[in-house]
């Protein structure tokens, strides 16, 4: 009975979903966007890994069932949903535009639930396709120039993703002749192409989870986007990459083992990288989709770990999923917190600094338990050089947690909090900060981790957030005003050879339709009749040679016709 | 009815009609909307009725001698079942259309005289079961189409239609030439499952590869192959409801039939790999997938992405044709139908912008999301299909299309189909944040309002319902019946004996 929480888990939403198509039931559906993925969250807890539902017509045969990686980052995901559901319906920022907000947010959140559960490739990758492009809409939910701008970006790398995922899955799907996830890791171990599948697999879903190198989206995203959006961005949506890597990658196979490396350092690059430029930022959103750049890297560097290791087991993928959940419950819970202290409610501080404690690892959190699990695992793969980098990153993370509160404490340009909603807004933050800080009673880690914390450990785990505070302290005493390196870091670059390379192709083409020296575009209208929206001289060669065609059309045909006989005649001589 | 009649009634459901239809005065509306919709239904259910048969395992066929060594052949078998099965659900979707769109303008009988004519020689295209019927149909397709797309009888109209008719003339010349060397090699070419020119001595191979490159040259100006795409752009100022009979419902789709029957059940796709036909197909289609998609990127006007999306995604169904192996062509039948649906859905949307806003082009198109939220709802659904967004039936086809090009030891082939996606998706997203994103900025060139709906309820219904098939398809892929679990019957068939 109990199981079939698994089908409501993507049904409610679904059904909420179709509700809301009706403008009336829109608004109406609003208020209960944090009851929808209760199901999800239940299920989480109280469904059994024997319970598997079979569908044996929905698109290639699909099959729905938790496992405890699943159930590990569906509880995570779900609760932050809820928590984001919450948020929705008292922040400032979409409270008058929830019924815009609704059905785009019940879209994500049924292809979030729906990758969670299904074990058919198929499903998983419908449901992230359409958990990714459902949430386009609520990115640029703001409407404003900004978030148009972080739209189109987080569109491009969103595409440039599922392609990638699109090719590792077709391969591993041909590999091993079969449509279920279960199957993935083993037929890509066991592929001749099992570097390229895996690098296609840790690119595509890598997009999702800011992997070094496609992370340039998110810093963007995070500020532009509406607060409730970035608690499920942040919080839900990118573990969907991490699962993703974590059902297909050959992990504990040594197939794909000279990614190893690779993947260690762009994970270190992210980790050290990630907080220095986060610490630069001005806005706290961005702050804190630095800080998401930094951990996503230390899952990254435990993934190498896990392609070059030749026996590691069930145990190291839950450690990396309860990192990710971990992760993603504080971070969720930190914009949370941020958005009660960015509309004006300033001294409810305590409400950034406990979630900001639990990410930098104090003892007695979950960010304590999965450090620790984190160490141990290095040290049985025997890769514990890279603990003390990983120390480092964790000073990392205290800086930007304390940049990231200075940044929300700033003065509001403008107080819009009314006293009933500022009420209702901290109210919500304190549950969502007593969710962060029960972590290690729900969240399932005393099967991790049995032993307690030690003195050595509590001082391993206290002296990087000392250090990581007194550096903010120092730095930020003299305000900073020195050179900053903008969100989005390698995006503009990036943006600019573009333009450069678009730019150079139509110069060179303008040189090849015959106007040299002067370098005037040539104009369309001086060979053809004029054709409309002729922008580049790429585009008016392909009208100009179709129009050609047209003009040509039977000698064409006649020609081909004669050249065909001819090709085919000597070829098969 | 008997059981051996049952093709020559599918082609007769259609063919009476448009005899009736031409005799009707132009006033009786009424008489000449219920013969069109009384003919459209009962053409689905004898096409369901025939594809229950052939399910079954019973072939029934139609022959006479029309000259001495050349039979007139219907024949209905699973590939013919497929391609009437697609027209004549289009079809009845078409006809609400056509009707809802013409709504008070001049020349409706001979419109849907020639409509019924059209839809009569697509069905005898799907039933043929030799060369020369399909030939008969193909040339009376063309002629039939000829006064739908100059209906409007304006300048640019006739110019396009001029531009159509050098064409497929040219086209038809190339086909009859290439079926005349066939049938003087080997006299009357009956189509049959595995192909039925494999026992034919060597000497004549480079014969048979000569009348290949014909037969293909002359049905690849139907299927708007690269180079011979040209009639296709220019076509679209025909009538929406035209418009989504060549694109999606019979013209183009006819073309790439015939490239199906001639791979597998002229030549067998054995025999044609053999001959070495088949990568010279895969490099045709690939290049016409990748320079429409380029095309259609710089497109303005609505109808004209549209077309040049067409030209890139009918080549798809060439593709999977040409992948040798079953999963491959799982995935070129499959799109045969997943590309009707979801290019007949886009284009009953664009004719729902014209017709109800005035909107012609994708730069007037800005907040069109609130005015018609059920057309852009269903335009996102076709578009996103044709990306080949899971779990749209464009996916599916793109699936099976990428694992046909990994079995056939063809890994190029997936980058053209990553091309092409990425490409769609940056031609079509930008028509999606136009409906959806942005503010309405200009009052809409020519409003009309019609009472309940965003429009009338006519052009409204066929779209919605196209765009619920598209999702179904995909969602549904496993389902008896589905398209894809049609194709996989026939694949089964072309390759084991």
């Amino acid at each position: 009975m109990i199981n079939s929480l698994i089908v409501l888990a993507v049904c409610v939403p679904l059904l909420a979903l179709t509700l809301a198509l009706h403008p009336q039931a829109r608004r109406m559906i609003g208020w209960t966007l944090p009851m929808v993925p209760l199901p999800a969250l239940i299920a989480a807890f109280f469904v059994t890994d024997a319970a598997a539902y079979r569908f044996d017509w929905l698109l290639f045969g699909g099959s729905w069932s938790l496992d405890p990686t699943r159930r590990i980052l569906l509880a995570s995901m779900a609760a932050m949903w809820c928590i984001g559901g919450c948020l929705a319906i008292t922040s400032r920022s979409t409270r008058a535009r929830l019924p815009q907000l609704v059905l785009p947010w019940l879209a994500t959140l049924t292809g979030n639930m729906w990758l969670a559960v299904a074990q058919d490739i198929g499903g998983f990758y419908s449901g992230f396709a359409l958990m990714s492009f459902a949430a386009y809409a609520l990115v640029v939910a703001d409407g404003t120039a900004a978030s148009r701008s972080a739209g189109r970006v987080y569109l491009a790398f969103t595409v440039f993703g599922e392609m990638a995922i699109l090719c590792g899955l077709l391969l591993a799907s041909e590999a091993g002749a079969s449509t279920t996830m279960r199957s993935v890791p083993d037929a890509i171990a066991q592929s001749p192409h099992a570097v390229l599948i895996t690098v296609f697999l840790i690119v595509g879903f890598g997009v999702k989870c800011a992997l070094f190198g496609v992370h340039m989206w998110l810093p963007s995203v995070y500020s532009a986007a509406p607060a409730p959006v970035r608690v499920v961005l942040g919080g839900a949506m990118i573990n969907a990459g991490v699962l993703g890597w974590l059902c297909t990658l050959p992990l504990g196979s040594v197939a794909a083992s000279a990614l190893a490396l690779p993947l260690v350092v762009a994970g270190l690059v992210s980790a050290l990288g990630a907080a220095v430029i986060g610490s630069m930022q001005a806005r706290a959103a961005t702050v804190l989709g630095y800080s998401s750049i930094s951990q996503m890297g230390m899952i990254t560097v435990l993934l190498g770990v896990g392609l070059a290791a030749p026996d590691i087991t069930g145990y190291f993928v839950t450690v990396i999923a309860l990192f990710a959940a971990h992760h993603g419950v504080t971070k969720g819970v930190l914009f949370v917190s941020a958005d009660v202290l960015e509309s004006g409610v300033q001294r409810a501080w305590p409400l950034m600094v406990l979630p900001a404690l639990v990410l930098a690892g104090a003892p007695a959190t979950t960010g304590a338990i999965a450090k620790l699990a984190m160490k141990g695992t290095l040290y049985d793969a025997g890769w514990s050089w890279l603990i003390p980098w990983l120390t480092a990153a964790a000073v990392g993370t205290t800086l930007l947690m304390a940049r990231a509160l200075w940044c929300a404490m700033q003065p509001p340009h403008a107080r819009d909090t009314t006293a009933n909603t500022a009420t209702a807004l901290t109210l919500l933050g304190w549950c969502a900060v007593v969710v962060v800080l029960a972590g290690p009673w729900w969240m399932p880690f005393s099967d991790v981790v049995n032993a307690g914390v030690t003195r050595s450990d509590a001082i391993d785990l206290l002296w990087p957030i000392a250090v990581g505070s007194t550096v903010a302290a120092l730095w930020w005493r003299r305000s900073y005003h020195g050179w900053r390196i903008p969100a989005g870091d390698l995006l503009l670059p990036m943006s600019a050879i573009v333009r450069h390379t678009i730019h150079l192709t139509n110069t060179i083409v303008t040189r090849d339709s015959g106007t040299r020296g002067n370098g005037r575009p040539v104009s369309v209208s001086e060979h053809t009749p004029p054709m409309k929206h002729t922008h580049t001289p790429i585009i008016s060669l392909a009208e100009r040679s179709e129009a050609w065609l047209q003009r040509h059309a039977s000698y064409v045909l006649a020609m081909l016709m004669l050249l065909v006989a001819a090709i085919l005649h000597i070829t098969s001589r | 009815m008997t059981q051996v009649a049952l093709p020559a009634w599918v082609l007769a459901s259609s063919l009476l009609p448009a005899v009736l239809i031409f005799l009707l005065p132009e006033t009786s509306r009424a008489l000449r909307t219920s013969l069109n919709l009384g003919a459209a239904t009962l053409k689905v259910a004898l096409v369901a009725l025939m594809t229950w048969r052939v399910a079954q395992g019973s072939l029934s066929q139609v022959r006479f001698e029309m000259v001495p060594g050349a039979d007139f052949l219907l024949r209905a078998d699973p590939m013919a079942c497929l391609f009437a099965g697609l027209s004549a659900i289009l079809w009845l979707f078409t006809t609400i259309y056509a009707i809802g769109y013409l709504e008070g303008a001049p020349n409706r009988s001979r419109f849907f005289g020639f409509f019924s004519l059209c839809v009569a020689s697509t069905m005898g295209v799907a039933l043929s079961g030799n060369l020369i019927t399909f030939l008969l149909f193909y040339e009376l397709l063309t002629l039939s189409t000829y006064p739908l797309v100059v209906h409007r009888g304006s300048e640019k109209a006739l110019a396009a239609g001029r531009v159509y008719l050098t064409y497929t003339i040219g086209g038809g010349a190339a086909l009859l030439l290439g079926v005349a060397v066939l049938h003087g090699l080997v006299g009357d070419i009956e189509f049959r499952e595995m192909g039925s020119l494999r026992d034919i001595s060597e000497t004549s191979w480079p014969t048979l590869r000569v009348a290949f490159g014909l037969l293909i040259a002359g049905l690849g100006v139907k299927a708007a192959l690269v180079p011979l795409h040209g009639w296709l752009p220019q076509a679209m100022v025909a009538p929406a409801p035209v418009s989504a009979l060549l694109h999606a419902v019979a013209v183009v789709k006819a073309g790439a039939f015939g490239i199906v029957r001639v791979v597998y059940d002229v030549y067998g796709i054995d025999f044609a790999r053999d001959l070495q036909l088949l990568l010279p197909l895969t490099i045709i289609a690939s290049v016409t997938i990748l320079w429409g998609s380029l095309r259609a990127l710089w497109q303005d006007d609505l109808k004209r992405r549209l077309a040049f999306s067409t030209v890139s995604q009918v080549s798809y169904i060439a593709l999977g044709i040409s992948l040798f192996g079953p999963i491959g062509t799982v995935g070129g039948l499959v799109h045969l139908l997943h590309q009707g649906l979801m290019k007949v859905t886009l284009f009953y949307c664009a004719g729902n912008f014209a017709e109800t806003l005035g909107v012609h082009r994708i730069s007037e198109l800005d907040g069109a999301g609130r005015r018609m939220p059920l057309t852009s709802i269903a335009f996102s659904i076709g578009a996103f299909g044709m990306i080949g967004v899971p779990p749209l039936a464009g996916f599916v086809s793109k699936w099976y299309l990428g694992l046909g090009a990994l079995e056939a030891g063809m890994p190029w082939v997936l980058g053209v189909l990553v091309l092409s996606s990425v490409l769609n998706a940056a031609y079509f997203l930008p028509i999606l944040h136009r409906l959806w994103f942005r503010p309405q900025l200009a009052p809409w060139p020519d409003e009309r309002t019609f009472g309940r709906w965003e429009t009338s309820g006519w052009l409204l219904l066929p779209p919605v319902v196209t765009a619920v098939f598209t999702v179904g398809a995909g969602l549904l892929a496993n389902f008896a019946f589905s398209p894809l679990q049609w194709a996989i019957l026939i694949a089964r068939r072309e390759y084991l004996p």
